[in-house]
């Protein structure tokens, strides 16, 4: 266990300053960005560049940075705005929309994905299984579109985009978040409990005389979570960060848009406040589950 | 000759024999045709009697059990014929969950290799416990109580401490104790242990051994032991049944069996291992290998093997029979009488 | 799953099941075999698995449609008459005809023949970052799952630090700022996803390579004196590969999709790249009204990533004996 969170922590500094390295130390000034086509005086670059110890070795702007994060403090962006309070508008939107998303993910995908692996080769198997893999082809902004298009306009059930209408303006936008990583749960459970049911230890407990609701409900669907549940916690980080795509479709205003506008506008500090913020989420949800995982499973020991 | 504990008389009260197996026939669908596993099985066990069932792997010994256990997967396994009487019910034709009552209650079943036999995600307190709670309501205090007991019974030192312990965490002996705890918890009348020391080291091997026969001597169960390891049936059967392509190919008394075999499969098994009182005797492993289920030989099965194989072998089918010069015992080879006289 | 890579972590793009299937691939029980035997055995892994796939019918389909988009990548002529960019205003926004059959986009370009001509950017970079990324990742994991100790460490730290950083965030960073110094061409797309596709790919490597190097077969080729490098390419890999190449077919599929998204959000391909992923962005504001924007080129797209990841799927089905 300890072992395991030591482990994360040259992780979550490799990390964190991969993103930095990227934004900050590749080609492209970022004041003289700033000031665009504009031009600026010597003197106010110069107060710009020690704001922000421009003239630093990247690691030790790294180093700079990273002290702030670690108490909280994502920075400045180059127009003096603390980037906590960009932020502290729009991560309860993306949080909402993930969370949604998730919930859509943990009911439809484990309830499809347990059908289909109680009956392998039926009817609702070939169903689950045909649907996931279309699901998981259509890519998320067309299926956002079509969402959009056909349940939002044309059968008007929901808020097409943008978050005047409250939660539900949420609902459509989750659905379509949560539909990718939803089909992969199905298609894990399915498989998983499949093979689970296959188990040398399922046939014991037939033998012992369990009634079949036992021996699936008690004996194979603990084991067969495991990897669901796993795969659930990486998950939930995973649609924070991936939220971009449809929060770009269905015009929420999130983190992701924020990346969005933030590197269009050249915000240096900006894209890697925020994107530090999602690996560390994303992070911790991996390091939540892996700790999560040797509770599930007595023979994994961290030590 | 057949019955050599003494018998309790709850169990041995009426003629009717404790497990019988009539005419059983076990086959699996699979895309390449239907595997025939069992072909016509007869067999009889009582209380206190030990029946070994003796077989290369393939040759539907374990099939058997699992279908005596009510416990093969349908589909793609089905039984096409075959009762399987016990105390003269026919198992087979009982609906789902009365049968699912004699099972553990009066039948309970040792797996080969207890590792993955376990769960691996419970304790094995939990695990022996939940015959207790399930079938016998008992509450989760008593039955881990009733736990610790019986793993002190089948001889698991410090059984209290080890009582909250996973599967992994024990020895393969251990484990295989676990199994035993398990089996026996609520004392039926008819214990299968299908390879029970397979997965096991030879000195363990013979502890488990012991241990099942100390057992059943005092419960008077009967026990079919399930196994391709000549060395296990000397030890502790009773009657032997020797198995070939999912049918019967001899079956005789232990010392019978092993003093003149009566059959050639029988008598490539004896010659392939290695015997101490017949030191300068050369190994002599049985030519080929065992039959694809998919496609029985025609004739005799084991014909494409055997040494002495003519014609007939080749066509006709040859029934189980028992020998004129001696009736306890019966095979099925048309020329028994000319090759062991 | 025990140790320093964790095998059940997974990237939010690929397939979960195969990550946690690694173990189930297993390059069989090692038995009493002699150093040649291996070769033996695989090649009757690979004649079963094609004797299986050649019986479904699925696997046809996706070889017949993938075969039509590599065709259709290399010589887009074939398909259409037309010229993609010669395109006329007064032709802008068509709905489907006899002569359009997927209608004009806004240019009034014909978008049967743009959606011809864009097979070959998502064919090239499905291909292109999954060649990239097998590369790097068989290497990679070779050496961490048959050197193990301090290399295995330092590979898997590597492994995990990238693996922490969501594909689409990382993508769309590194894309940007890439884009003063690079021309944002198939090649520079390509190598920025590549950079992100790699990881669950090596985990894979390295513990079916784990798994495999306890075959007897390798202590006999070692026995018999082979270098570490005859041993991994001639013993190991060749045992090792079927997850690999399960995976790689389907990451085909998903960096279709991946390069579709990038292109869509604006910071992949630009015009006049013709790109699925562009022509559905330029019909933004006009799907309600013009619908056939975007379900063409959705539905192309959408099928080809289906083609790739089913046939991955079959494969799957026909390599894992376990599942038979």
């Amino acid at each position: 266990m300890i072992r395991r969170t030591l482990q994360f922590i040259p992780v979550f500094f490799g990390a964190t300053f991969l993103i930095f390295a990227m934004v900050f130390a590749l080609p492209g000034d970022p004041i003289r960005a700033l000031a665009g086509e504009r031009p600026q005086s010597e003197s106010v670059n110069q107060a710009l560049r020690a704001e922000y110890n421009l003239d630093d070795p990247l690691i030790v702007q790294y180093g700079k940075y990273i002290g702030g994060v670690l108490q909280g403090d994502f920075g400045t962006d180059f127009r003096g705005r603390d980037v906590n309070e960009i932020m502290k508008d729009r991560i309860p939107r993306t949080a909402k929309l993930a969370l949604l998303a998730f919930g859509f993910e943990i009911v439809l995908g484990l309830s499809a994905g347990v059908l289909a692996g109680l009956r392998q080769k039926g009817f609702a198997d070939s169903l689950v299984l045909i649907t996931t893999l279309t699901v998981i082809s259509i890519p998320i902004f067309v299926l956002g579109y079509m969402a959009q298009i056909y349940l939002g306009l044309e059968l008007g059930w929901f808020p097409v985009a943008g978050i005047q209408q409250g939660w539900k303006s949420y609902l459509l936008p989750a659905m379509v978040l949560g539909s990718v990583s939803l089909a992969y749960v199905a298609r894990l459970t399915r498989a998983s409990l499949a093979e689970n049911l296959r188990a040398d230890y399922v046939r014991t407990a037939t033998a012992k005389g369990l009634s079949r609701r036992r021996v699936v409900g008690v004996h194979t669907l603990r084991n067969s979570m495991i990897p669901v549940i796993t795969y659930l916690g990486v998950d939930l980080g995973a649609l924070m960060g991936g939220a971009i795509v449809t929060e770009s479709v269905f015009n929420i205003p999130g983190l992701g848009g924020l990346v969005f506008d933030s590197i269009v506008r050249q915000e240096g500090t900006v894209v890697v406040g925020v994107t530090t913020f999602l690996v560390i989420i994303y992070m911790l949800t991996n390091l939540m589950v892996d700790l999560l995982y040797a509770v599930l499973d007595p023979r994994i020991r961290y030590d | 000759m057949t019955v050599t504990e003494p018998v309790p008389e709850t169990i041995a009260a009426s003629d009717v024999p404790l497990l019988e197996v009539v005419d059983l026939h076990v086959g699996f669908r699979t895309d390449a045709g239907t595997v025939n596993a069992v072909n016509g099985l007869n067999y009889k066990v009582d209380g206190g009697e030990t029946l070994a069932i003796l077989g290369e792997s393939g040759s539907g010994k374990s099939v058997n059990a699992q279908a005596v256990m009510g416990i093969i997967d349908s589909p793609p396994g089905f039984i096409p014929k075959g009762e399987v009487l016990y105390r003269g019910t026919d198992l087979l034709k009982l609906p789902d969950d009365e049968r699912r009552r004699i099972r553990g209650n009066e039948i309970a079943m040792v797996f080969q290799d207890a590792l993955t036999a376990l769960n691996p995600v419970f304790n094995v307190g939990w695990q022996i416990g939940e015959m207790f709670r399930q079938h016998k309501g008992m509450s989760k205090k008593k039955a881990t109580a009733k736990a610790v007991e019986l793993m002190d019974r089948v001889g698991i030192p410090g059984a209290a401490d080890r009582v909250h312990a996973y599967p992994h965490e024990l020895s393969g002996g251990m484990r295989q104790r676990i199994m035993i705890a398990m089996a026996i918890a609520l004392d039926p009348d008819v214990l299968i242990a299908d390879e029970p020391t397979t997965a096991l080291d030879v000195t363990v091997q013979a502890q488990i051994m012991d241990l099942l026969a100390e057992l059943q001597a005092d419960t008077g169960m009967g026990l079919i032991l399930i196994t391709h390891d000549l060395g296990v049936v000397a030890e502790v059967a009773d009657r032997v049944v020797v198995m070939y392509a999912g049918r019967e190919v001899e079956k005789a008394p232990i010392d019978e069996l092993f003093a003149a075999p009566r059959h050639p499969y029988t008598e490539g098994l004896m010659q392939s291992i290695p015997r101490p009182d017949q030191v300068t005797r050369r190994l002599d492993p049985i030519r080929g290998a065992p039959p694809d289920l998919l496609r029985i030989p025609p004739g005799c099965a084991f014909h494409p093997r055997c040494p002495y194989a003519k014609d007939r072998c080749r066509t006709e089918t040859p029934a189980l029979r028992t020998i004129s010069t001696d009736p306890l015992r019966s095979t099925a080879c048309h020329f028994a009488e000319e090759l062991y006289s | 799953m025990t140790d320093t890579f964790d095998s059940a972590g997974l990237t939010e793009t690929a397939d979960p099941a195969d990550a946690m299937r690694v173990e189930a691939y297993g390059p069989g029980e090692p038995g009493g075999l002699g150093p040649d035997d291996d070769k033996v055995r695989n090649a009757s892994l690979w004649s079963d698995a094609w004797i299986q796939c050649r019986r479904r019918p699925l696997f046809w389909v996706c070889l017949f449609i993938i075969a039509v988009l590599v065709t259709a990548a290399v010589f887009p002529g074939l398909f259409t008459s037309k010229d993609p960019r010669e395109c006329s205003l007064r032709n802008s926004l068509l709905t489907p005809s006899s002569e359009h059959w997927f209608g004009t986009d806004l240019q009034g370009c014909d978008y049967y023949a743009r959606t011809v001509y864009g097979a070959r950017v998502s064919i090239s970079v499905g291909l292109l970052v999954t060649f990239i990324a097998t590369f790097v990742a068989i290497v990679g994991g070779s050496i961490a799952g048959f050197y193990g100790g301090i290399s295995d460490s330092i590979i898997g730290r590597i492994t995990d630090i990238w693996f922490a950083i969501p594909t689409v965030l990382g993508g769309i960073v590194l894309l940007t700022v890439l884009e003063d110094r690079f021309d944002r061409n198939v090649i520079t797309v390509s190598v920025v996803l590549a950079v992100f596709a790699w990881t669950t790919m090596l985990r894979l490597v390295r513990s079916s390579v784990l798994a495999v190097k306890e075959a007897d077969f390798v202590d006999a080729a070692r026995a018999l004196g082979a270098s570490n490098f005859r041993i991994i390419t001639r013993h190991i890999l060749p045992n090792a590969i079927t997850p690999v190449i399960v995976y790689a077919t389907i990451t085909v599929g998903v960096i279709i999709a991946a390069e579709a998204t990038f292109s869509f959000l604006g910071v992949g391909l630009r015009l006049p790249s013709i790109s699925w992923g562009l022509m559905i962005a330029g019909a933004d504001d006009r799907i309600r009204t013009f619908p056939h924007l975007l379900l063409f080129p959705g539905a192309v797209l959408s099928i080809t990533v289906f083609a790739f990841i089913l046939l991955g799927d079959v494969l799957r089905d026909a390599l894992d004996p376990k599942l038979r």
